[in-house]
């Protein structure tokens, strides 16, 4: 009878502090919780659609079942707080509404942080058309070992600017982890990635550095990408004092995505871009590619894409820059029926030998015997070798750095216009 | 006078702090519904009870409909309309109708968008007959959208009737609903309908991150209607009600093809149609999906835009394990095609809107691909 009277009064109270316009803030200046609970899906909704820009939307302990999409579109200046990474997670594993978990859209200045979102169909954290948004502590995750059926990206920013992701875990995703796309001004920094098929993929995107992460046991570590034939092509991609180490993983994504050409056993690899540079990282035990640049007209040479795509001198990758990073490796390998085509014709071109850990695909712009803008210096515990792909694979194989025996420019720090965080 | 309820002052109980004590809820939940934070000035409009900032609580404010409001007899202020070819939402009815306020009416600019003039509505009931093969038996309204043109910007909200289908309340952060009826085979179907938040309809209803119609494209509305007072073309009827500016040129705008009336157009035009109506707001080169880089607006040219021989781009489990957007010639080597006939979250296509197959499209779709009068993709 007293939590009766209690219930009744309560929501009088709420309903006037909701006049005041803010209904964030309770009677007592204290930001409200949300709390878990069978009515969380309508409540986390209501709160995200009720946001006024300096709100703080803050969650509880505890696992939320959600079944929808929870989305917040068209927002300025709100912040979703939960109560540490994993105190607080959004469950979607009986989802049966949309895919994705948590989206963001047409917002600016959005901080996430302290949370995670697990077992979503789909993407768990998908940031779009937005200008400020900020990833922190945040998790996303699928239960289990990472599987084909697990959605494709954890933390999934795209078509957005000014986007900074610290501290935050991906484990299991079946496409990439963190996973920023056809963005500008972008960090990605101090944040795990294991268990998934690329670690950390940066396509397509302007401006990026990449640094301080962990990423490991994944079936690729860190992709520097550029997809051609979409409207943005990626450039000024720095990626620096990252540990990636035993990224080997049996490639699990499903058949058709790019990221199922990348061999289990890749640590960085810099795909059909322009202007990467890869320095002072710690890459241990990725045992068929360490760090390889490449071009799309490899896997067209290798009958891997369509045969009506055409080899284009566009596709290949131009000013990379790998300095100052120390390599280590064993020669273990997955077995050839748990590896893909690419994997299986690297492993195989190299018998017994150990593969060298710098590799370049050999498409490379102006004369092949000049360095194409690619260059290699002071690195340590690495071999070299160009697979020279255009020039009938496996025939023509070098193992003479001596080309690419030269400096570049060093790139400019990203600068990212974000609120600020803690 | 009525009171009106801004979105932003409809709430739910949205503090789970209290969450221990929400066994009242059934009670509380009946004071916040009657509870409105201020009266607002109302804005009449020919009729019309339209509030100048926000959304009633309760669809019967606005005065839509004459008589019983479950029959959706529309105030002489309102017209009806259909479309040529309409989005597919899990076999829903559509009955829509369009208000435009005197003064300033739409225009038709370049052949195919419609302008809207500030004040503007449209209004689209979804609903379920209970015999598909007999209307006179009944229907299952499920929900009223709204879209409302106000300060240059466009918003959307949605009323979900009630059981005893007497009234529709406003309601933002979406639900299901579990509905069976007979098709027109006497088959019985079940779905369980998504009614969407407020926020999934920028998903769809988006132009460069701003609201937009989607369904009102001159093109989709050049067609005859069976007003009370006669069959019509339905822009003529808009031009002659002053709906539509008094110069406009009908004679020479083009009509969208019926998806599933042969005599409206070729296979390959119905189909684009059909793709055009159900997949085009998000993929078109200044929608939410433009990412992707498969554009299937109807004046798309490019066949590798709309999917031929188009490798995935952030396709996911989507790709179904296949490689290529169209196969020509095998539908069951292509993802779009894939996508139309999953049901799974992660898969289907449109995203949202649809959780049973259209299979009368897949229908069509699969001919349209089967006869695509293109090379094979190739490559292993």
């Amino acid at each position: 009878m007293i939590f009766s009277l209690f219930g009744l009064l309560v929501p009088f109270i709420f309903l006037l502090s909701g006049c005041n316009g803010n209904n964030s803030v309770s009677q007592n200046g204290e930001p409200d919780l949300i709390l878990p609970g069978p009515d969380a899906q309508q409540i986390i909704q209501q709160a995200f659609i009720d946001a006024e820009e300096g709100d703080v939307i803050r969650f509880g302990e505890g696992t939320f079942e959600l079944t929808a999409t929870i989305t917040l579109n068209n927002k300025t200046g709100v912040t979703l707080k939960g109560s540490g990474r994993d105190e607080t997670v959004f469950s979607f594993s009986g989802q049966t509404d949309g895919s994705d978990g948590l989206l963001i859209s047409n917002s600016s200045g959005i901080i996430v942080q302290d949370l995670t979102i697990s077992d979503t169909p789909g993407d768990g954290l998908k940031v779009r058309d937005t200008d400020g948004i900020v990833i922190y502590r945040v998790g996303a995750v699928w239960s289990g070992e990472p599987s084909s059926e697990n959605g494709a990206y954890g933390i999934y920013p795209v078509l957005s600017s000014n986007v900074m992701i610290d501290e935050s875990y991906a484990y299991g995703a079946s496409d990439a982890g963190i996973y920023v796309g056809q963005s500008d001004r972008v960090i990605v920094r101090n944040s795990l990635a294991e268990g998934n098929v690329a670690g950390i993929e940066i396509e397509n995107t302007t401006n990026a550095d990449v640094y301080g992460n962990t990423v490991t046991d994944n079936t690729g570590g860190i992709m520097v990408f550029d997809l051609p034939w979409l409207s943005v092509s990626g450039s000024h991609v720095r990626v620096f004092n990252n540990v990636v180490q035993h990224n080997g993983r049996v490639n699990f994504a499903p058949a058709g995505n790019i990221v199922a050409q990348v061999p289990a056993g890749t640590g960085i690899l810099v795909m059909s871009t322009n202007n990467v540079e890869v320095f002072d990282n710690e890459i241990e035990e990725n045992n068929v590619i360490g760090t390889g640049v490449f071009s799309i007209n490899s896997m067209i040479e290798l009958g891997e894409l369509p045969s009506n795509v055409q080899m284009d001198e566009s596709y290949n990758t131009n000013n990379v820059y790998i300095h100052g990073n120390s390599y280590s490796r064993s020669n273990i390998y997955v077995s050839p029926e748990d590896q893909n085509t690419i994997g299986n014709l690297l492993t195989q071109s190299f018998g017994e030998n150990p593969i060298p850990d710098i590799m370049l695909d050999g498409f490379l712009s102006g004369d092949a015997n000049e360095s194409g803008d690619i260059c290699v210096q002071n690195n340590i515990g690495s071999g070299f070798v160009n697979l020279n792909i255009p020039f009938s694979f496996p025939d023509n194989i070098s193992f003479d750095s001596s080309p690419h025996d030269c400096s570049l420019e060093p790139l400019p720090e990203v600068q990212v216009e974000i609120p600020v965080y803690n | 006078m009525n009171r009106s309820a801004s979105s932003n002052q409809y709430k739910e109980i949205g503090a789970n702090l209290f969450a221990p004590f929400l066994f009242c809820t059934g009670l509380c939940l009946l004071l916040l519904t009657l509870y409105s934070c201020q009266y607002s000035e109302e804005n009449y409009n020919d009729g019309l009870n339209i509030p100048p900032q926000g959304y009633h609580s309760n669809l019967s404010e606005y005065g839509f409909f004459s008589g019983k409001m479950r029959n959706l007899d529309p105030v002489d202020s309102l017209l009806p309309y259909d479309l040529n070819t309409e989005l597919f939402s899990d076999y829903t009815k559509k009955q829509r109708f369009v208000y435009i306020p005197e003064g300033e009416p739409a225009k038709i600019p370049d052949g195919n968008r419609v302008v809207f003039p500030e004040g503007s509505l449209l209004i689209k009931n979804f609903y379920y007959p209970h015999d598909e093969s007999d209307p006179a038996l009944g229907r299952t309204l499920i929900e009223t959208r709204l879209l409302k043109l106000r300060q240059g910007n466009w918003t959307a909200n949605t009323y979900v009737w009630n059981e005893e289908q007497t009234e529709a309340f406003l309601r933002q952060t979406g639900s299901n609903q579990e509905i069976s009826w007979l098709d027109y085979k006497g088959v019985e179907r079940m779905v369980n309908y998504r009614i969407p938040s407020v926020n999934d309809c920028s998903t769809c209803h988006s132009k460069q991150s701003k609201l937009v119609p989607l369904g009102p494209e001159a093109e989709n509305l050049n067609r005859e209607y069976a007003y009370s007072s006669g069959k019509e073309n339905q822009l003529e009827k808009w031009r002659s009600r002053g709906f539509l500016s008094a110069d406009t040129e009908l004679a020479s705008l083009s009509e969208m093809p019926v998806w599933d009336d042969p005599s409206t157009g070729t296979l390959n035009n119905r189909a684009r149609a059909y793709l055009h109506v159900n997949c085009s707001s998000c993929h078109n080169p200044a929608g939410s999906a433009r990412n992707s880089a498969l554009f299937l607006e109807y004046t798309q040219e490019d066949p590798y835009y709309i999917g031929v021989c188009k490798t995935p781009v952030a396709a996911g489990s989507g790709s179904g394990g296949l490689r290529y957007s169209i196969e020509p010639g095998s539908p069951d080597e292509s993802i779009l095609f894939y996508r139309m006939e999953s049901v799974k979250p992660q898969e289907r296509m449109p995203e949202i809107g649809r959780t049973v197959v259209h299979e009368e499209a897949v229908v069509l779709i699969r001919d349209w691909i089967e006869k695509m009068d293109l090379p094979a993709c190739g490559g292993s």
